[in-house]
């Protein structure tokens, strides 16, 4: 179960979810996209940098709302809902923009 | 042969006690209440026997079976020479009749007969030739012959009970999830 | 194991079952381990041998259930499910089975049992509708929770569930929220609220002495619509001048460990909770919409013994409030609205509520009636004790059982489009993390929206007066 660029690869769990939140690099993001059918645009970046940020802060991804809010921040007050994040990624922003960015699966009922 | 029979019976009423001891205990142990809301309060006895919810969810299902429970408490009590002439007929009938449906469902229904063993056909079978043998000998061939397979299949009823699922009688009443929530 | 084409879960790691004591691998003697288990939990709870005895295949229960109505495979008729524990049980415990095993039914516990086990007592969401069908009240819920425990003590445990008891040990919540996060989460809630309604509405955490300590599933934390309805608890408390709390030790009310049949990790999760109120002197503990928390927490008496209270439900108390009332509701807020209620099968079957029996199934009503214009039931026999489960309970809740979810769904989603086309229902309310996570996800596959999900008590919070 590993996700491979080039001579680079990353392990990843049995949904797909980096293994190593360390090891993560554009390439893999890129990577990850594609089997996820979704190219992209520097809106995404901004979401998965955040989110990378935030864990990296906080040791979890942040809920939706804070992430919203952090969207509206960086893109512009009109995009920061979640109709917007699931247009970007419409496997949701809670799963698959974490995944894309390399953080683990949220657990429980979410 | 009679002392036979009486052994046989014997056998089951002691094999019905020792199969209740399972059930009398009062289930514990794992905290989560196990008991099924039903509403309209304590399930009462009458309730119990009469199952409600399967006569609204499977009408068919409960008349059958209704008749041949009733079939069966009928001729028990008319073995016991309590009023047999009033009791035989109809309770024969509504034996046979109850019996005859639980077992052509069972053969018929694909979903029926997914979920059956064959001692589940065995037992209903066993049951329709005690109730069978029984009618010949009181009104088609009476005589020794006809007694003797009557008591024969009984004995070997009565031996088979303990054993079987048969024993869900005692779960009527005791079911731990039949009882209700607020009690 | 080998492969196979039924639904079945990712397998939990050794690491994350040896984390909750059971083995990481299938042992050698796996067959003798996991008879033996069976046979301890036969002893240790007479229910359960009653289930495993009672049935005489009526086929009462046959069409019962959602995981059948909407696969279609036999393979998860109630008592074909039952039927696997059963088998081995017969064929191990009982006379006949030991003697004559084809007759009636006894089957060895081999690998191709063990597969069977895995996969269907995996697509039981433990929701108990099937047990109102049978006229012995025979519980498959039970039974698959036995299974689930024999399987993990034969190091088979299901990947979430697994992974998620072992985090609520260790954080103190399912999705591994640690206090910052927790408390920053809830500093931008308190943002929110202040944007929205102008006033100063606290979400307070780890306050020793307040009135209430409010447990609630982490996923009110997290993502919508949970989150509106942990402003909605919040708001009411507000209004209704109730000092509350949250608690970093108890940010979970979910217990997984019921889903899994583990008595001894579902006691551990539950005292959790209890220690937690005990430490911050709160008087009493309140629930926030979760189905099995509830189921849990209704039964606190029973299972963590002593003289701990029945902790309260958070529309039970506002039930309270409204009508005495200190709070109140204004339905126009929520114009337009037509709801319809998706009873929880963890609250209807397996819980109560307030005083009155059935109080489960009414005082969620009339809370819901008090905050919205319309309400609309929909089709009987799919709501009340006889609702379906939204097909995501029972820790089926992952993204490898979505088809097994979807499919699961389509009894609810039919009902609701009864609702939906018969009596203009525009929203469905539920009163659990799952059923609001599950029908987000699956009803768009049925033609729905996903923001026709609510909770009741976000609802509430729409509808309260400041
Ligand atoms: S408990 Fe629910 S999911 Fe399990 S068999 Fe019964 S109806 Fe189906
Ligand atoms: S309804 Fe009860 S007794 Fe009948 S087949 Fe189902 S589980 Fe068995």
């Amino acid at each position: 179960m590993r996700y491979a660029y080039g001579d680079k690869s990353w392990p990843h769990d049995e949904n797909g979810y980096l293994e190593h939140f360390e090891s993560w690099d554009e390439d893999l993001a890129a990577v990850i996209a594609a089997a996820e059918d979704i190219i992209l645009t520097p809106e995404h970046w901004e979401v998965l940098y955040f989110l990378r940020q935030y864990y990296a802060d906080f040791e979890i991804a942040p809920a939706i709302r804070v992430l919203t809010k952090a969207v509206a921040r960086r893109l512009g007050p009109e995009k920061g809902n979640e109709a917007h994040l699931r247009r970007l990624f419409p496997g949701g922003p809670a799963k698959q923009a974490c995944k894309i960015a390399g953080l683990p699966r949220p657990t429980g009922c979410v | 042969m009679d002392v036979l029979v009486t052994a046989a019976f014997a056998f089951l009423l002691g094999g019905i006690l020792l199969r209740m001891t399972v059930f009398l205990r009062r289930p514990q142990g794992r905290g989560v209440q196990p008991g099924l809301p039903i509403r309209g309060g304590r399930l009462g006895l009458v309730e119990a026997l009469l199952f409600r919810r399967l006569w609204r969810d499977a009408p068919s299902l409960w008349l059958a079976s209704m008749a041949f429970h009733g079939g069966l408490a009928a001729l028990l009590l008319a073995h016991l020479n309590i009023a047999p002439h009033l009791l035989r007929a109809p309770g024969a009938a509504a034996m046979i009749g109850g019996l005859a449906w639980l077992l052509g469902r069972r053969l018929v229904l694909p979903a029926m007969r997914r979920i059956s063993a064959p001692s589940d056909f065995l037992l209903l079978l066993l049951l329709l030739a005690n109730a069978l043998s029984g009618a010949a000998f009181l009104w088609l061939v009476p005589g020794e012959m006809s007694l003797l397979v009557h008591q024969g299949l009984g004995i070997v009823l009565f031996l088979v009970l303990p054993f079987s699922k048969l024993l869900h009688a005692p779960g009527i009443v005791l079911s731990p999830s039949r009882r209700v929530l607020h009690d | 194991m080998t492969e196979e084409k039924t639904a079945r879960p990712h397998r939990a790691r050794p690491e994350s079952l040896e984390a909750l004591g059971f083995p990481g691998e299938l042992p050698e003697d796996w067959q003798q381990r996991a008879v033996a288990a069976l046979g301890r939990r036969v002893r240790k709870q007479p229910d359960l041998r009653f289930f495993l005895n009672a049935c005489v295949k009526c086929g009462a229960c046959n069409d019962a259930c959602h995981a059948f109505l909407g696969t279609g495979d036999p393979g998860n008729r109630p008592v074909a499910r039952q039927d696997l524990l059963r088998a081995v049980h017969r064929r191990h415990f009982t006379l006949a089975g030991r003697l004559f095993p084809k007759l009636v039914g006894a089957l060895d516990l081999d690998e191709a049992m063990l597969e069977r086990w895995y996969s269907y007592f995996h697509q039981c969401s433990e929701c108990r509708r099937c047990a109102t069908f049978c006229p012995f009240g025979i519980d498959t819920a039970e039974i698959t929770m036995a299974a689930r425990s024999i399987l993990a003590e034969i190091g088979l445990g299901q990947k979430s569930v697994a992974e998620v008891i072992a985090k609520v040990h260790r954080t103190g919540n399912n999705l591994g929220l640690n206090p910052r996060a927790l408390r920053h989460t809830l500093d931008s809630l308190e943002e929110d609220v202040r944007e929205e309604t102008g006033m100063d509405i606290r979400f307070p955490l780890d306050e020793a002495g307040a009135d209430i300590l409010l447990v609630t599933p982490s996923a009110d934390f997290y993502s919508e619509p949970h989150v509106s309805g942990l402003i909605g608890y919040a708001k009411v408390l507000h209004a209704a001048g109730i000092s509350w709390t949250l608690s970093s030790h108890a940010s979970e009310a979910a217990n997984f460990a019921l889903f899994l049949g583990s008595d001894e990790h579902m006691r551990r999760i539950a005292r959790r909770i209890q220690e937690a109120a005990e430490e911050l002197g709160t008087s009493r503990l309140v629930f926030g919409e979760c189905g099995h928390a509830w189921r849990v927490a209704y039964n606190f008496p029973a299972l963590l013994g002593g003289d701990v209270p029945r902790p309260r439900h958070i529309l039970d108390l506002t039930h309270e409030l409204i009508g005495n009332g200190i709070i109140r509701l204004d339905p126009s807020r929520n114009a337009g609205m037509a709801v319809t209620l998706h009873d929880s099968c963890n609250v209807a079957r397996g819980s109560g509520m307030g005083v009155h029996p059935g109080g489960q199934l009414d005082i969620p009503r009339a809370v819901l009636a008090a905050a919205v214009p319309r309400t609309v039931e929909m089709p009987a026999g799919t709501t009340g004790d006889r609702t379906f489960c939204c097909g995501g309970g029972g820790g089926l809740l992952t993204d490898e059982m979505m088809e097994i979810r979807i499919k699961g769904a389509a009894p609810r989603a039919a009902a609701l489009r009864q609702a939906v086309e018969g009596s203009g229902a525009t929203h469905m309310a539920a009163i659990c993390a799952i059923c609001k996570s599950q029908f987000s996800e699956v009803l768009p596959h049925h033609g729905f929206d996903r923001g026709m999900v609510v909770g009741i008590m976000q609802l509430v919070g729409r509808a309260l007066v400041l």
